[in-house]
């Protein structure tokens, strides 16, 4: 602390200069001239001064208080009327703030539950070591079935695999409850498939199913324009092909109209227009039939589509192995 | 599958451009993967017969060939060629001619003799490598017999075309071939034209009686289980010679993209691509008693297959047997010891339809793909093709001179029997469909596809053609209204569902609220593979992990039991690439196995080492460390209301000392600590790493209910102390002191500093603490709390030792 007479001045003149702040002001007050400061602690001495000296030094203590209190009133005045004129060089960055993020997958996992839940639909789990059952009996793929070709699975022990699609969440839950079923499930599923751009042995995948009275194609239709326009936005348009699926029947490949071009043709949707995203179709009879629904009263639909592809074509990214090599430079920029 | 535009052309008359045919198909579900066109890029290029050669008179690597290019006369041509013999039909470009690779053609000398162009091989002539032999593909091109001498190259061989790549999905069993791809073509015609199907516009041959079928002993077929095998057909060929196809043959095998080896194994391709028919060839005087027995292996065969293999079959497998073993896999493999040798004079054709189920097993079972296996198990014609194909057979049999006697043995069962018609509702298919189609609606659609209906009602009594074996439940044929009518022409409407809101699992709210609160803090997510690598796993001390039984490579044949080894994986990428420092976390489910029984958990795992956040002109770089992470942790665990103990543990990849068990009131959390350095080398890192692994189950079972609490709403009044203590005590235990002796009022406690050395005596140690006291009913006055502050000292001295400094704030 400052503590002759000039020191003090020189100190709150120059703390006075400096500040912006009226609260600093106000605070500097209470520290000079309040019942514990700075000035008041001189005045308090001037009885204890040499009797030659006192009235000289009574005179500069109160010359000071004087002062002091007609700067600060002064300053408080300047503060609350005046525009001050700052000159900040805001070229200089800020500081520096750790930047957290969510991988680009969990974003649109998140985002594709998002579109779900606000249908109504609830979103299921289950296991990613998955019995043989589950995971192809249940779904209409019997052993020897050339179906099973089309998914390389990986095997823990006989019957025990890693599940190839999320598609035994579906039958898990079948067999828990009873229709009305409308449910999604993500996860990550594996295949034992050989690593390139658009394969990785693992992956994630989003499936949904909706098991009712009365529900028909024209319903799943309608479900995936939803979902699509909700995660790509509100133009995007669905178009369905012939494809095959064993545990579903009419079986579907589900396009949308390419988001990056808007359906003129890009070189993203090879110039068709339109880009395969995943598949679809009516609830197999034989699955239904395997968890024990009836038939003839209930039917659904059901689909499934990679978490990755959906990325890769909102986003324009060209290699699925980058999703799961974690570098920063790709993570940040999402 | 792969197919050219002419080999479609040849089967079947249509208009359609290329591009139109790419899309026409995958609008019925037939996806064309990719086109590729050709056209002759060569000029002047002849057919030639060489008429006579000799060595070049002073280059002894060179020869003299004089070429007949019959009306074009003669010429010569100097050539290193090593494959040329008199009477060779041969490619030749001519001067002013170009090959095919860009390259002009002069008459040239050759020291004292003139060359009148240049021999072709493939290559100049931009052949498809994939389609020749390897003979064909050595040196000079030589065209077989058949070839017109003097006739431009393109005249004589398929150059311009339009090669698909064809995907069929397992269903579309009945594309996998010329004849099914034809048959598709015939549905779009018959769609476009609003005409029904019609299989007379084919023009493949499809006889459907058997040719000079007899059975006079010669061979003799039975068949044990026609459920299994619905029609077994022999076709007997003696006096075989055997050798290379001829020219038109060849050129045919070209356009259908078959490679050639042998007459008889083309023979075999084209029956399979052309027409979706597998057939085998037996050596005829190989077979015991010339008898074919289809049927079941029996308990201990085994069958020495074509690759060679010795293979015990399971019993039950389908097989084809003479009087004595198995000579066959039926549908897979056919065997050793009944093949076709160089000796063969005789030989059994075998044109059979095998159940797909049979085939699938046998081919799974015993680890063989075949091009046959995978044509039976996606179901072959059990009707037309079996019948057409042994006349088809025995027609090449004679084109191409193999035999000279050709007689046809068949099995019980043929023809093959219709299948019993199905009934559709035509209320259920609307329903189905969410549609509006009358039964004559329905009736035109299964027409284009060769689908018989007959109406009575509202029913439809459909029947499928023989090729069809995948129609066979009513959704199937509501597929094929679907396929027809365009699956882009049906009504799309959101479902009338109940309100009501859709809900997730506690467990996958709480990793959300996880991932929002690391990130917050400034962790970034990572997503790394499931898999490590076993002995990574056993060398970090770890216990076993889940093995793969057929992992894709050796780095990844187990199933994490840790998070850290993918969290370090992708902390080693991002600091090889120059970045200082990593700070990442990752939520997924580890793997663990005991007693064969696998198990798998939530966890969350946190990865810190190096600096975390880069420096700039207003703050110094952050530097992670041991309570950077703890940091994160209390604040995760405060965010989520859950209080912890914390205690020393040991732990497998942690270092000693350096390593803590996280616990809440009920159960243990997690631990965290400095990464055992030894496990940070093994795994590629050098430098100091922080890490923390929690499971996400346990800490959804401490969340408590949270409520209201009264807080002070009176000011707060704040003394630091430093307390002087023995360097083995810790803080907290200091701290404990402060809390029990701080009274009700004590709100807050923070360690503000703690240091050792420099001034302070050896062995021991100063804690800065900061003290917030506060009332939640009143102002408190300084000197109650001096009053509260004292006695706190008073135990501190009493029981640690002194105060160092008090401060009133």
């Amino acid at each position: 602390m400052p503590s002759t007479i000039d020191e003090i001045r020189t100190a709150l003149e120059t703390r006075l200069t400096a500040t912006r702040d009226a609260q600093d002001v106000r605070n500097a007050q209470i520290e000079y001239l309040g019942k514990k400061g700075t000035v008041t602690a001189l005045l308090k001495q001037i009885s204890g001064v040499a009797e030659d000296q006192r009235r000289q030094f009574g005179e500069q203590v109160n010359a000071l208080k004087q002062w002091a209190a007609q700067a600060i009133e002064q300053k408080l005045s300047d503060l609350s009327s005046k525009a001050h004129r700052y000159d900040i060089d805001f070229s200089l960055p800020g500081q520096l703030m750790p930047a957290g993020k969510k991988h680009i997958l969990t974003q649109v996992e998140e985002e594709v539950e998002s579109v779900f839940l606000s249908m109504g639909f609830d979103i299921e789990e289950g296991p990613e070591i998955e019995q043989e059952y589950y995971n192809f009996e249940a779904l209409n793929i019997p052993a020897d079935h050339p179906a099973r070709d089309m998914q390389d699975t990986f095997y823990l022990a006989p019957g025990m695999l890693l599940r190839t699609h999320t598609s035994p969440i579906q039958v898990r839950t079948m067999k828990r409850e009873n229709p009305p079923i409308r449910m999604i499930a993500t996860g990550r599923c594996y295949r034992r498939d050989a690593i390139d751009a658009s394969h990785t042995p693992v992956f994630t995948q989003v499936e949904g199913l909706v098991v009712d009275k009365g529900i028909t194609f024209a319903d799943l239709k309608g479900v995936l324009q939803e979902f699509v326009r909700g995660v790509f936005g509100s133009s995007t348009n669905v178009k369905l092909l012939p494809s095959f699926f064993p545990f579903v029947e009419p079986g579907a490949e589900t396009a949308i109209s390419c988001p990056i071009c808007g359906g003129k043709g890009c070189p993203t949707c090879k110039n068709s227009g339109w880009i395969e995203m995943g598949g679809s179709g009516m609830v197999h009879q034989n699955v239904l039939q395997e968890v024990g629904y009836d038939t003839s009263i209930y039917q659904g639909f059901a689909f499934g589509w990679g978490i990755e592809r959906i990325a890769m074509i909102k986003y324009g990214i060209r290699d699925i192995r980058m999703f799961y090599d974690n570098d920063l430079d790709f993570l940040g920029q999402f | 599958m792969r197919v050219k535009l002419s080999a479609l052309h040849a089967a079947i008359d249509f208009d359609y451009t290329p591009e139109e045919l790419v899309t026409k198909l995958g609008d019925v579900g037939i996806e064309i993967e990719s086109t590729e066109s050709t056209a002759a890029t060569f000029k002047d290029v002849f057919v030639a017969r060489v008429m006579h050669t000799a060595l070049h008179p002073t280059h002894h690597r060179l020869q003299l060939v004089d070429l007949d290019l019959g009306p074009r006369g003669t010429t010569s041509v100097c050539t290193a060629a090593t494959n040329v013999r008199e009477g060779d039909i041969i490619p030749v470009v001519i001067p002013g001619g170009r090959t095919a690779d860009g390259m002009d053609i002069a008459t040239r000398m050759f020291g004292t003799v003139e060359s009148f162009g240049m021999l072709c091989s493939w290559k100049e002539l931009g052949l498809d490598g994939d389609l020749l032999s390897s003979e064909e593909k050595e040196g000079i091109l030589h065209l077989g017999s058949g070839a017109i001498v003097g006739s431009l190259f393109e005249e004589a061989w398929p150059i311009g075309d339009t090669a698909f790549e064809v995907s069929v999905t397992p269903d579309r069993g009945d594309a996998l071939s010329v004849l099914g791809l034809a048959r598709w073509i015939e549905v779009l015609k018959a769609r476009d034209a609003d005409q029904p199907f019609d299989m007379g516009d084919i023009k493949l041959p499809l006889p459907s009686t058997l040719p000079h079928a007899r059975n006079d002993g010669d061979l003799a077929v039975t068949i044990n289980d026609q459920s299994l095998c619905s029609s077994y057909i022999g076709v007997l060929v003696q006096d075989v010679a055997s050798g290379p196809s001829s020219h038109a043959f060849r050129t045919q095998l070209y356009q259908l993209c078959v490679r050639p080896v042998s007459r008889i194994v083309d023979m075999t391709n084209l029956c399979l691509k052309q027409y979706g028919q597998p057939t085998h060839a037996f050596d005829y005087d190989r077979l015991q008693e010339h008898r074919i027995i289809v049927r079941t292996s029996l308990p201990g065969e085994t069958i020495v297959t074509l690759d060679g293999v010795v293979r015990s079959l399971e019993p039950g497998t389908l097989v084809i047997a003479d009087a004595a073993v198995p000579v066959a896999v039926a549908g897979v493999m056919g065997g050793l010891t009944s093949s076709v040798t160089a000796a063969t004079t005789r030989i059994v054709f075998e044109i059979a339809h095998f159940d797909p189920r049979a085939v699938a097993h046998a081919s799974r079972h015993l680890g063989i793909k075949s091009d046959a296996a995978y044509l039976y198990e996606r179901g072959t014609d059990p009707g037309l093709t079996v019948s057409a194909v042994p006349s088809v057979l025995s027609a090449l049999v004679r084109e191409q001179c193999l035999g000279s006697y050709v007689s046809c043995v068949a099995s019980a069962g043929i023809p093959v029997p219709a299948k019993p018609p199905l009934s559709l509702d035509l209320d259920r298919v609307n329903g189905y469909l969410g549609s509006n189609l009358d039964a004559a609606d329905m009736q035109r659609l299964f027409g284009y596809e060769g689908i018989t209906s007959s109406i009575t009602g509202t029913t439809l009594s459909v029947t499928p053609p023989s090729f069809r074996g995948d129609l066979t439940s009513w959704p199937e044929y509501v597929e094929e209204i679907v396929r027809m009518e365009g699956y882009n022409e049906f009504p799309s409407h959101t479902p009338n569902l109940v309100l009501r809101r859709g809900s997730e699992s506690p467990l996958k709210a709480l990793c959300k609220r996880l991932r929002q609160i690391l990130v917050g803090i400034g962790l970034v997510e990572s997503c790394t593979v499931s898999f490590v690598r076993e002995s990574t796993v056993t060398a970090m001390g770890l216990p076993p992990a889940p093995l793969l039984l057929n992992p894709l490579t050796v780095d990844w044949d187990a199933l994490r039991p840790t998070m850290a080894v993918g969290l370090a994986g992708a902390a080693v990428r991002n600091l090889s690439r120059g970045r200082e420092g990593f700070a990442s976390f990752e939520i997924g489910k580890t793997f663990s196995v005991r007693d064969q029984s696998f198990d798998e958990e939530t966890r969350l795992g946190i990865l810190l080492t190096g600096k975390w956040q880069d420096a700039n002109w207003t703050t110094p770089a952050a530097s992670t460390s041991i309570f950077v992470l703890k940091g994160i942790i209390e604040s995760v665990l405060r965010d989520l209301h859950v209080s912890c103990n914390v205690v020393s543990s040991d732990s497998a990849i942690l270092e000693t000392g350096a390593s803590v068990l996280v616990s809440s009131e009920t159960m243990a959390l997690g631990t965290l600590g400095i990464l055992r350095h030894d496990v940070g080398a093994l795994l590629g890192l050098e430098r100091d790493t922080f890490y923390a692994e929690f499971s996400v189950d346990a800490l959804l079972k401490s969340i408590p209910a949270i409520g209201f609490k009264e807080f002070s709403r009176f000011p707060s009044i704040r003394r630091d102390i430093a307390v002087l203590v023995d360097s083995s005590m810790t803080a907290g235990q200091v701290q404990a002191i402060l809390t029990e002796h701080g009274g009700p009022l004590l709100k807050k406690i923070v360690v503000f500093d703690s240091f050792q050395g420099d001034s302070l005596p050896t062995g021991k140690k100063s804690v800065g603490f900061s003290m917030e006291f506060a009332s939640p009913d009143r102002t408190l006055l300084g000197d109650e709390v001096d009053v509260l502050v004292s006695s706190v000292e008073a135990a501190l001295a009493t029981r640690v030792g002194g105060i160092l400094r008090r401060t009133r704030v």
